[in-house]
């Protein structure tokens, strides 16, 4: 089992919630310009969401 | 006659008296919104992220039901629609241009239009016309919002960037956190991609730099560089509150002969917000709430001086469903990020009654402009 690290811009929020089951290619959020989505990049499970305020975004930890 | 002129002369002491008890005992809420014609100086206080249920929520759990913050006793009251270019909610970067520059960008870039034109800021065009100027933060001093008022762009991120300008741009006072920044990549806690160390050079064109609680209370005046973290603000003793930081910034600014414009953000309500973290959010408003008093404080002696709180956007989505009038608050959070609905406007001071009503963000630092002269704004830069 690995671990993924996908990295969203708070100002949107995160699509996805603790304990989903996400598909590559799912919306997990967006870049810092809005029109930029950020996807899944491999299929997997929700481990951890955490928000680091210094970059104002948050950190989507995937494990599959 | 010799009678009436009696009359009239009793009268007019008595008249007088009141005149003067009421000029000594005027509070926030009794002064008038505008006694004098001229804005000297403008204060304009940001609460990162600070929606009108996030000044309830704190006023609640200090003060009870029935009470209101220190912002919240500020005579004239408005709402502000806060969208960006390209985003009905908009990030810091978008709404820091619109209330710096009076100009909507993109989100993500600072004080440029979305093809990449550079816009005056308000704190730009306030300094060449003699002002001095100031920016404090709980954030680091380059963060999106101090960053909207002293620099130029196109990504938030470009931090090291961000800070070499809000030094080239000689801001008067800069208090906030992100030593890192400012430090050469050699250095260990840098981060920045090259060797220009901005602190000796901040040093050698005149700053007074400083990074310590005792070392603020030592200023006397002239240009200052605070900064009292390597990243953001702990917003913990014994680092200088935000109240002290807006208080000494404004002792600073207020040595200078024609006045001037000094921007404070409470940065972190917005952080504490994206966690849902709602003690967290009542901290750092009553922080910020604290620096608003400080500086109502200073505007209720100088009387010249208009002060102006807002704030960028709201976060969270925040909502009070349920509760009681002992404190307990049952709230609900509609999105871990930003939502775009209206946000407070609350203003003391002369020409305060201008903020009242609906209005845009961008239309703030036009209102700022032309209650200090200033010709031709927005304006593009060169």
């Amino acid at each position: 089992m690995r671990e993924i690290e996908i990295k969203v811009d708070a100002t949107y929020g995160v699509k996805v919630k603790v304990g989903d089951k996400v598909s590559k290619g799912q919306e997990a959020g967006k870049n810092p310009f809005a029109n930029e989505v950020v996807t899944c990049p491999v299929s997997g499970v929700v481990r951890e969401i955490r928000f680091e305020p210094e970059n104002h975004e948050f950190v989507i930890v995937l494990t599959n | 006659m010799k009678i009436g002129g009696k009359v009239l002369k009793s009268a007019y002491l008595v008249l007088t008296i009141l005149i003067v008890i009421v000029s000594i005992s005027c509070s926030i809420t009794t002064c008038p919104v505008s006694d004098s014609k001229e804005v000297r100086n403008i204060i304009f206080c940001i609460g990162d992220g600070m929606g009108t249920a996030h000044v309830m929520l704190a006023c609640v759990k200090s003060r009870g039901i029935d009470g209101k913050l220190n912002m919240e006793q500020m005579p004239v009251t408005g709402l502000m629609r806060t969208h960006s270019a390209d985003a009905v909610v908009t990030d810091s970067a978008a709404a820091g241009t619109a209330l710096a520059t009076g100009v909507k960008t993109n989100n993500g870039m600072i004080s440029m239009a979305p093809d990449g034109t550079k816009f005056e800021t308000i704190l730009e065009a306030a300094k060449k016309k003699g002002l001095a100027t100031g920016l404090v933060a709980t954030s680091t001093i380059s963060h999106a919002t101090p960053a909207s008022f002293g620099s130029h762009v196109t990504s938030r991120y470009m931090e090291d960037k961000i800070a070499e300008q809000l030094i080239g741009n000689e801001v008067t006072v800069l208090f906030g956190g992100g030593r890192k920044f400012f430090l050469p990549k050699t250095d260990k806690k840098s981060k920045r991609s090259d060797n220009r160390n901005l602190i000796e050079e901040a040093k050698r064109s005149g700053y007074l730099y400083i990074e310590t609680a005792e070392q603020l209370k030592a200023v006397k005046g002239g240009k200052v560089l605070g900064l009292f973290q390597d990243g953001p603000l702990s917003t913990e003793p014994p680092e200088p509150s935000l109240a002290e930081l807006a208080k000494k910034a404004i002792e600073v600014l207020n040595l200078e002969d024609k006045g001037f414009f000094l921007m404070v953000e409470g940065s972190q309500i917005d952080w504490e917000a994206h966690s849902h973290d709602a003690d967290g959010v009542v901290k750092q408003t009553l922080e910020f709430d604290k620096a608003v008093k400080a500086v109502i404080d200073f505007a209720l002696k100088d009387r010249q001086t208009l002060v102006v709180v807002t704030a960028d956007h709201e976060t969270g989505g925040l909502t009070i469903i349920g509760g009681d009038f002992e404190g307990k608050l049952d709230l609900g959070w509609s999105t871990g990020g930003h939502s775009g609905v209206t946000v407070p406007v609350y203003a003391f001071g002369p020409k305060a009654e201008e903020f009242s009503g609906v209005q845009d963000n961008t239309d703030i630092p036009k209102k700022f402009a032309e209650l200090l002269g200033i010709k031709s704004f927005p304006k593009k830069l060169d």
